[in-house]
């Protein structure tokens, strides 16, 4: 995918998303989770569970150790990659982030498709 | 903390599985038992994989910090005056909530420890041992926490009692947990309590329950329910990998039956339990959704994912019978609940004040025509001093697969059925009465299950409840006058906006 076909959403100004934070956003209609991992990096990721589209935004963060577990059913993700721990092997839809000027933005692909896994009971 | 992470180590130490050479398969895992469908051997359901994993070791270690940290709760809240300003409507649901559903987690247990020896994989007996501890759990503080509110609301024994009594609602309770999970093999206890009902209904159900147990400030029952869907949420697994085997066998058909003959058993008794609470018991600010919305949003839209992602269809009666019942079933059995209100164990709250009914019909367009009305003459006898007008003089239908009062007039009369009339069947020379084609088709699907089953109104008719009035079935339920329901408010609901003299409205 080519850095052309992203649309560029303004998320937020990286100051009011602290370090070890994360909030739950809608971006150009789809449920986004940013996290400001402990060491700086921010990241996007799909905002619904891949198992069963819980949203990830109520679940339990642990930010020393940037691990969500979901609400829905117990399911851990390691949020500095999207990748689950428990059950391994499934794998949260990124979305490409930047930051402008002190403002984080997060890039849509407009492609038509939907932006998110789904890893049903696997 | 151990030295290798789980996954090292798990795959290995749970690989608990071996032919078996003195004894034959079907001798091991009779089919009353763990029904494999035709899926033989026993190797094809080695496969069988659960999605979130847990330790032993984790297990126990997790369960005992949220024992410790509910109790807790429990202990500082039952020192202060919180239950008593609850909004009586909300007691009502607790209340139910208790009788329904304590005694029933412990029957839960049996299921899950039948899966815990009948299941047909290791890991699958492993997850099952986790959930037979888990519901033993789930029995034992669902009765403590109504047993420390004992003096402050004495009807709070029914959590224990219910499901001991020939009360109806407990008899429509304890049919559907026998069918389900009771008195089920372990395969279909696995796609029926844990992929059907838990996965579908009661895990959802939970997460939204905590929510509005904190809204209006019950933060014991919000720290209970959010500690038990934190398990019901984990041991529900069981479902997918099951529903995967049979599937991945070519026994789709299997499942989508199992599904369907449970979806609509569940849906009934989940309609009576949380449409009731939902939308006329729980306080009207503290309603963030109606019913219907909370079925289409969380369970409708969970379903047809999970009948996509499994390559299952939604069940046959899905557009014809079921979304249509969204509309006016639970109103209907409100009203019938209500007029009967001796013949349950909490009080009902009519949930119909003016404000009330503006909200009803926002949120289900037509409900005044339909339903307000009956509530309409129900206020007038009140206000008139006519109580005894708005209190059952005998008894309605029963239907003989959900043991609900059948309500279908009602549906008709809301122009969702063709016909007022229920669903009669023969069978074997004696007649049975449904409430709907759905009730009668699980019927048939098995009958040898069923048939012997006799409904209240039957024993009621058969002569085995004696004297055959309404006190004498009131007391052959188990239910003295101190116990039977009354109106939750003492009808301060129906003198509101009316200036009657001597009217209680305050
Ligand atoms: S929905 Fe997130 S773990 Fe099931
Ligand atoms: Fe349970
Ligand atoms: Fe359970």
């Amino acid at each position: 995918m080519t850095v052309a076909s992203l649309a560029w959403h303004e998320a937020f100004a990286v100051d009011e998303l602290w370090e070890g934070d994360f909030l739950d956003l809608e971006i150009d209609g789809e449920p986004v989770l940013v996290v400001h991992l402990v060491g700086g990096a921010i990241k996007a990721y799909q905002g619904v569970c891949p198992h069963q589209e819980v949203m990830l935004g109520d679940g339990d963060w642990d930010e020393d150790t940037g691990v969500l577990m979901c609400g829905g059913h117990r399911w851990e993700f390691d949020m500095s990659a999207g990748v689950g721990i428990n059950p391994a092997g499934c794998t949260l839809y990124e979305y490409p982030t930047k930051v402008d000027d002190g403002v984080v933005f997060v890039g849509v692909p407009q492609d038509g498709e939907r932006h998110y896994n789904r890893c049903p009971g696997s | 903390m151990p030295a290798l992470r789980r996954s090292d180590w798990y795959d290995l130490a749970r690989d608990l599985n071996w032919n078996l050479s003195y004894v034959t398969e079907d001798e091991a895992f009779p089919e009353v038992m763990s029904n494999n469908y035709g899926i033989t051997p026993n190797e094809k359901w080695w496969g069988w994989d659960e999605p979130y994993k847990v330790s032993y070791r984790e297990y126990v270690h997790n369960q005992h910090g949220k024992d410790a940290s509910v109790y807790s709760v429990n202990s500082v809240i039952a020192r202060s005056r919180m239950f008593e300003e609850l909004d009586p409507g909300w007691k009502s649901a607790i209340v139910a909530h208790y009788g329904a559903i304590a005694v029933p987690e412990y029957l839960a247990g049996l299921g899950e420890s039948r899966m815990g020896r009948f299941g047909r994989a290791a890991a699958w007996r492993n997850m099952a041992l986790f959930g037979t501890l888990d519901e033993t759990r789930h029995g034992q503080i669902q009765t403590y926490f109504p047993y420390t509110l004992l003096d402050k609301e004495p009807r709070m024994d029914w959590a224990h009692k219910a499901l001991h009594t020939n009360e109806w609602g407990a008899i429509a309770a304890r049919h559907l947990f026998d069918d389900m999970f009771t008195a089920n093999d372990a395969v279909s206890t696995a796609i029926q309590l844990t992929f059907t009902f838990e996965t579908g209904f009661t895990n959802l159900q939970f997460l939204g329950m905590a929510a509005d147990a904190m809204e209006v400030g019950d933060l014991d029952f919000g720290a209970l329910i959010s500690s038990i869907q934190t398990d019901e949420s984990r041991h529900a697994q069981q479902g997918e990998p099951t529903v995967k085997i049979l599937v991945e066998n070519g026994y789709a058909d299997v499942a989508q039956r199992l599904v369907d003959h449970m979806f609509w058993r569940s849906w009934h008794v989940f309609a009576l339990l949380t449409g009731l609470s939902m939308d006329y018991y729980t306080p009207l600010e503290h309603r963030s959704h109606s019913f219907k919305e909370f079925m289409q949003e969380w369970i409708v839209k969970q379903f047809l994912d999970q009948f996509r992602d499994f390559g299952l269809e939604p069940s046959w009666y899905w557009e014809s019978h079921f979304l249509p019942e969204l509309d006016w079933y639970h109103h209907a059995l409100h009203l019938g609940v209500w007029f009967w209100r001796p013949t349950v164990w909490w009080n009902p709250d009519a949930g119909v004040s003016p404000a009330e009914r503006e909200w009803l019909e926002e949120k289900y367009p037509g409900w005044n025509d339909t339903f307000g009305v009956y509530w309409d003459t129900i206020g007038d006898n009140l206000r008139r001093g006519e109580e005894t007008k708005t209190l059952p003089e005998t008894f309605p239908m029963v239907c003989n697969m959900c043991q609900i009062p059948v309500v279908t007039p009602a549906g008709f009369r809301a122009g969702k059925l063709e016909s007022p009339e229920p669903q009669i069947h023969i069978h074997e020379g004696r007649q049975y009465v449904f409430c709907s084609e759905p009730c009668k088709w699980v019927f048939q699907l098995n009958p040898a299950r069923f048939a012997g089953h006799t409904s209240v109104v039957d024993r009621f008719l058969g002569g085995e409840i004696q004297p055959p009035t309404i006190p004498g079935a009131l007391e052959w339920m188990g239910l003295s006058p101190e116990e039977m329901g009354q109106d939750a408010t003492n009808y301060a609901w129906a003198f509101e906006g009316f200036e009657a003299p001597g009217a209680a409205a305050s």
